[in-house]
């Protein structure tokens, strides 16, 4: 009997053993050449692909290769391209935009693209509130390759808005199924998702703009930056972002290729206007001459940011140049606060995501110890954070702002944000709204960048927020893989992605 | 010593001596043990000491941006180097064993009053308050504790005061087991009765009887259950939701010091050798009592 | 042997009420708005809100905890706010890793531990007793992700022969299955070496030994087998805690399993995600238990399963 079970127990060991050695299968034999498929790790998992719900970095991978707009960017120029338009129309009074489109695209699924898809993507635009068509009433299809825009009013942004990676064109009635159904008209369609883990694209052999040159492409989350690192070194990987911390070791490295971008996220450091501290401007501007910028840069991004002097970052137009920002001078700061009746100091609660400014924070928070502040950290997961600032009940608060017109950086001081859930500042300017206003209804961009110029001006003068810096988005890949797009708004552009011999 | 008791040593062959003296030496003898006691007392003083070895305002939270990510022994006031943002790794680890200590030995504190008290009240009671009591310990293990530990910190916010709270529920499922199972044993012991018959109440037989003999278990059990709490403080602060910032804390050190392991690993190397040696100590210690208090549970 | 399987799984309906009941509880006391997670921290509040109402956020927490159970009952775990996918399908599609991983873990665990348990019992007190069980307590002392660090930056960051994270490259599981492998041998070791003692004190070996058989012999043959049965039980133990998925290694590497999605979960605040991993977890835990006291009592004709013993 005893005999028997030593017997069944080393062949279930064995069957478990030989189990166990199948999963342990790795990628085949290495193949001659370049591999038709690449792999790209991304930090976080690919996943609610919504392009209207969905705006965190990595899912513009998807946007761009996936999906097509109607416009498309020259980034040196300035000038719109078509894409899914072939030519557009504006109307005098500004109140109707007609594009006319491609009657060559289908879906990856085979359908015809058609009016219809844009006129439902723009129905659902303006019901999900994506801000990708400010003021627009609602889109009708002329015939099948001719829509019209009908605006409620004469917005200067809507065009600016169409090329934008989040302006999807949607399959007509797809509705919340596209999360977790990618269905677009894109150069690539998708092969595989395993949600969570990777995600397969292949290139669409119907598409009716240009081939890409990598036929495959395998998007894998690993959120260990030193891992991604390693992957590509060792060639498990083709593509991945690094942090500052890692540039060092990755430019040591003969075989890799860095690509940098001046990031278009703004960071600033938000103060809360109802705080019985924070209204006072004496202890604004304290706190601005109190925090230096660039040990903050360097400790947090080993020195690879730009300082922020205004909201608007220099790359994006309306940027107001000839501001600078207070300079770091801790004696004037303390002289500032006391001139406040506040030479003892007092408390300040700073609520902040974790895992993005955890060194931001506690420089910070020593920084204004020095002047007597006393700062308790409230770092939080990155929704419950948002869902305190959003709802003006942190007092200072770090966020970012990233986008590709100068409206998105400087409305979070609109007063329209004290109602509309958005409430990081709990700002009411006269002077700041006004200027927003105009600039939104103003179609001439000199007239346009002159409202965001005042209006920076007077957020500099009334020390609104303290503007802090604008990182840089490192990517690497081998230095036989070129092509990779980093764009100067948030994502990358991977259609472009090419072997080099 | 008396006449007589020369006797009884020279016929039984060996000294009369009392219980405690008999399991001191039992513990000594033990070199395991030893080194155990003398390390954790090591680390129980510097926690302790902690606010007088460092000062807490320019040593362990001072931010030092020209300073930073210093090796050790590179500049001789670091001398075991800076982090990334130039506070002083030393100060910190020593001020950490304070918070890794005190965490750890309130959680089993909290866990072992509750599971006392459910313990000794379901063992001793027993029938359908015993079955009630241990169904709901088994619903609360259910959940491997540090799952458990980490849904209490996710949901009501990472702080000190709840990382304590969320250790220690993880904990009471096996204390009450453990407590309940000592009563048992004792529970129908003479003296025991006795105190019934002497009209003594419920409350006062568990608390005057029942838990003074059940002191060697939960001896025991603190010694190891501290380290396992240690160990689930520095976890829950290695994925954020522990100690908060500026305190430090063993584990999320190593988490900051992640990201620069390639070209500053003492910065995730000495903090993790804190943690290992402490919990190392505590076993040792733990192992050690319970063989001195019991030597016929030693293998 | 049915019978007591049947009242097994039935014990299991209370532990699932009550893990469900206060994990739920526990995490509706949570700040942080879901809908917000799902449709990340920049989302329009209106889309937000819209998203809210569909997923029945805005109901008490009584009516959203009675709905779970509701579904549950019918086999529906509901649907991960994060991936969108049915949490059964999530759990199920990440446990294979976690399996093979928990395996290759137990292996390097026992090749470990037995040997040195079986040496320690052997030459009880010597030099390698002391350092066996020290080595033992010291595997058991070492925090996982900090073991896991170390190793990735030893073998991956300075050597470059093994990887640093991800299952799918070649030799992903060795690293992982090092770390949690080393944490078990303390508990196996341990185990092995007081069966083992106990068991050589026993008459029948004296006996043999007397007899003049091989004292090798006498170790592998008679007392070994007998040793064994307690330590196997403690290995499905052991192993049924690995299917918890370990948490802290399976983030270090990467590791594609349910303690990275486990805890994933618990941090985003998914919450059908976050308890359908729980309760399958504990599903797993209980019928791993189950398994070892069926096994145990397979093994050794001493145990019935009612209790008592012959």
């Amino acid at each position: 009997m005893k005999k028997n079970w030593l017997r069944t127990l080393s062949l279930v060991l064995c069957l478990a053993l030989c189990f166990g050695l199948i999963g342990c299968g790795g990628p085949g034999e290495a193949e001659e050449g370049n591999p038709e498929q690449i792999v790209i790790a991304t930090d976080v998992d690919l996943k609610a692909l919504d392009p209207m719900g969905n705006w965190s970095g990595a899912c513009y991978y998807i946007y761009w290769t996936c999906y097509d707009r109607l416009l498309g960017y020259d980034y040196e120029t300035g000038e719109f391209l078509p894409e899914l338009a072939t030519s557009w129309e504006v109307s005098e009074d500004g109140m109707e935009y007609i594009f006319h489109l491609r009657d060559d695209v289908k879906w990856h699924d085979g359908t015809q693209f058609t009016a219809k898809d844009v006129v439902y993507t723009v129905k659902r635009g303006i019901e999900t509130q994506c801000g990708n068509y400010p003021s627009v009433s609602h889109a009708e299809a002329i015939d099948d390759f001719t829509v019209k825009y009908i605006m409620n009013e004469p917005n200067s942004l809507v065009l600016d808005k169409q090329w934008i990676g989040d302006a999807a064109i949607i399959q007509d009635g797809c509705g919340d199924d596209v999360a977790t159904n990618i269905m677009g008209t894109g150069a690539y369609k998708v092969k595989e998702w395993h949600i969570g883990e990777h995600l397969i694209i292949e290139a669409n052999p119907d598409y009716w703009g240009e081939q890409p040159a990598i036929k495959e492409i395998k998007y894998v989350t690993m959120p260990e930056a030193n891992a991604r690192l390693m992957a590509v070194q060792a060639g498990d990987v083709h593509v991945a972002s690094i942090p500052a911390a890692n540039i060092k070791a990755a430019q040591e490295d003969e075989n890799l290729t860095i690509y940098t971008n001046q990031s278009t996220s703004l960071n600033y450091l938000g103060m809360n206007h109802s705080n019985e501290y924070l209204s006072n401007k004496l202890v604004r501007q304290a706190i601005y001459h109190a925090i230096n910028k660039q040990d903050i840069i360097d400790a947090a991004l080993e020195g690879y940011a730009v300082q922020a002097d205004v909201l608007v970052p220099p790359s994006i137009q309306g940027h107001a140049k000839d501001i600078k920002g207070y300079e770091y001078d801790v004696e004037k700061a303390k002289a500032l606060l006391a001139e406040a009746g506040y030479a003892d100091g007092f408390d300040l609660e700073l609520t902040y995501r974790t895992g993005m400014y955890d060194v931001q924070a506690q420089i910070i928070q020593a920084q204004l110890k020095e002047i007597g502040i006393n700062v308790t950290l409230d770092g939080r997961e990155s929704a419950a954070a948002s869902e305190k600032i959003n709802a003006g009940q942190s007092q200072l608060n770090l966020g970012y702002r990233g986008s590709s017109n100068a409206d998105y950086y400087l409305s979070i001081m609109h007063s329209d944000r004290m109602t509309d859930g958005r409430n990081i500042l709990n700002l009411s300017n006269e002077g700041i709204d006004a200027a927003l206003d105009k600039a939104k209804t103003t179609i001439d961009t000199d007239a346009r960048t002159q409202e965001y110029i005042k209006c920076q001006q007077i957020a500099h003068d009334e020390v609104v927020v303290v503007p802090l810096y604008s990182g840089t988005v490192f990517n690497i890949s081998p230095k036989n893989l070129a092509g990779v797009q980093l764009l100067p708004t948030s994502g990358s552009d991977h259609r472009q992605i090419h072997w080099v011999e | 010593m008396s006449k007589k008791k020369k006797n009884q040593a020279q016929s039984t062959g060996r000294k009369n001596i009392s219980k405690g003296q008999d399991i001191r030496r039992r513990f000594m003898r033990n070199r395991n043990s030893v080194i155990g006691l003398v390390l954790t007392a090591i680390f129980v003083f510097v926690a302790l000491a902690a606010p007088i070895l460092v000062d807490y305002d320019t040593q362990v939270i001072q931010q030092s941006i020209p300073d930073r990510l210093l090796q050790p022994g590179e500049n001789p006031e670091h001398p075991l180097g800076t982090d990334e943002i130039g506070r002083d790794v030393m100060a910190r680890l020593i001020y950490a064993a304070k918070m890794s200590l005190s965490i750890g030995a309130m959680s089993v504190v909290i866990a072992i009053a509750i599971g006392v008290f459910i313990g000794s009240v379901a063992g001793y009671f027993g029938g359908k308050v015993d079955t009630v009591l241990m169904r709901l310990m088994e619903v609360l293990d259910g959940v491997p504790s540090f799952l458990m530990a980490l849904t209490i910190c996710a949901a009501l916010g990472a702080s000190v005061y709840t990382l304590m709270i969320a250790i220690a529920v993880g904990s009471i499922a096996a204390q009450s087991r453990m407590v309940r199972s000592a009563v048992l044993t004792v529970k129908n012991n003479e003296y025991v009765e006795a105190a019934k018959a002497m009209g003594a109440t419920d409350m006062q037989i568990i608390f005057y009887h029942i838990i003074p003999n059940c002191v060697g278990t939960i001896i025991v059990q603190f010694s190891v259950k501290i380290a396992g709490g240690i160990l689930s403080a520095s976890s829950l602060s290695f994925l954020g939701l522990g100690v908060q910032p500026p305190d430090p804390e063993w584990g999320a050190m190593l988490s900051g010091g992640r990201t620069y392991m390639l070209d500053n690993p003492t910065l995730t190397l000495f903090p993790g050798l804190c943690i290992m040696i402490v919990i190392l100590a505590l076993n040792m210690l733990g192992d050690g009592l319970r063989d001195s208090l019991d030597p016929r549970l030693k293998g | 042997m049915l019978k007591y399987i049947i009242k097994r799984l039935l014990l299991l309906i209370p532990v699932i009420l009550g893990v469900t009941a206060i994990v739920f509880f526990i995490m509706s006391l949570a700040p942080g708005d879901p809908a917000l997670s799902i449709l990340g921290p920049d989302a329009e509040p209106e889309a937000v809100e819209h998203l809210r109402e569909e997923l029945g956020l805005n109901d008490p927490v009584i009516v959203q905890y009675a709905n779970y159970m509701w579904d549950f009952i019918h086999g529906d775990l509901g649907t991960s706010y994060n991936s969108g996918r049915p949490v059964l399908e999530e759990y199920l599609y990440f446990f294979p890793a976690t399996f093979k991983l928990a395996f290759w873990s137990m292996f390097v665990a026992v090749i470990i531990s037995i040997p040195i348990g079986i040496i320690s019992a052997v030459k009880q007190y010597s030099l390698i007793d002391n350092i066996g069980m020290v080595g033992a307590l010291a595997g058991l002392s070492i925090p996982n992700f900090w073991l896991g660090l170390m190793l990735i930056m030893v073998f991956s960051l300075n050597l470059g022969i093994l990887p640093s994270g991800g299952a799918t490259a070649p030799g992903a599981v060795i690293l992982p299955a090092i770390t949690i492998g080393t944490g078990l041998t303390a508990t196996i070791t341990r185990m092995m070496r007081s069966s083992m003692l106990e068991t050589i004190r026993q008459d029948y070996i004296r006996t043999a030994r007397a007899k003049g058989v091989n004292s090798k012999k006498v170790i592998t043959g008679h007392a070994l087998r007998n040793a064994l049965i307690p330590v196997v039980t403690v290995i499905c133990m052991d192993f049924g805690y690995c299917l918890a998925g370990a948490s802290t290694t399976e983030i270090v590497f990467s590791w594609p399993g349910i303690g990275r999605l486990t805890v994933n979960a618990i941090n985003s605040q998914d919450r059908p995600l976050a308890i359908g991993c729980l309760i399958m977890t504990a599903i797993a835990i209980c019928v791993s238990n189950m398994v070892m006291d069926i096994l145990y009592a397979i093994i050794d004709p001493r145990i019935k399963l009612t209790g008592g013993s012959k």
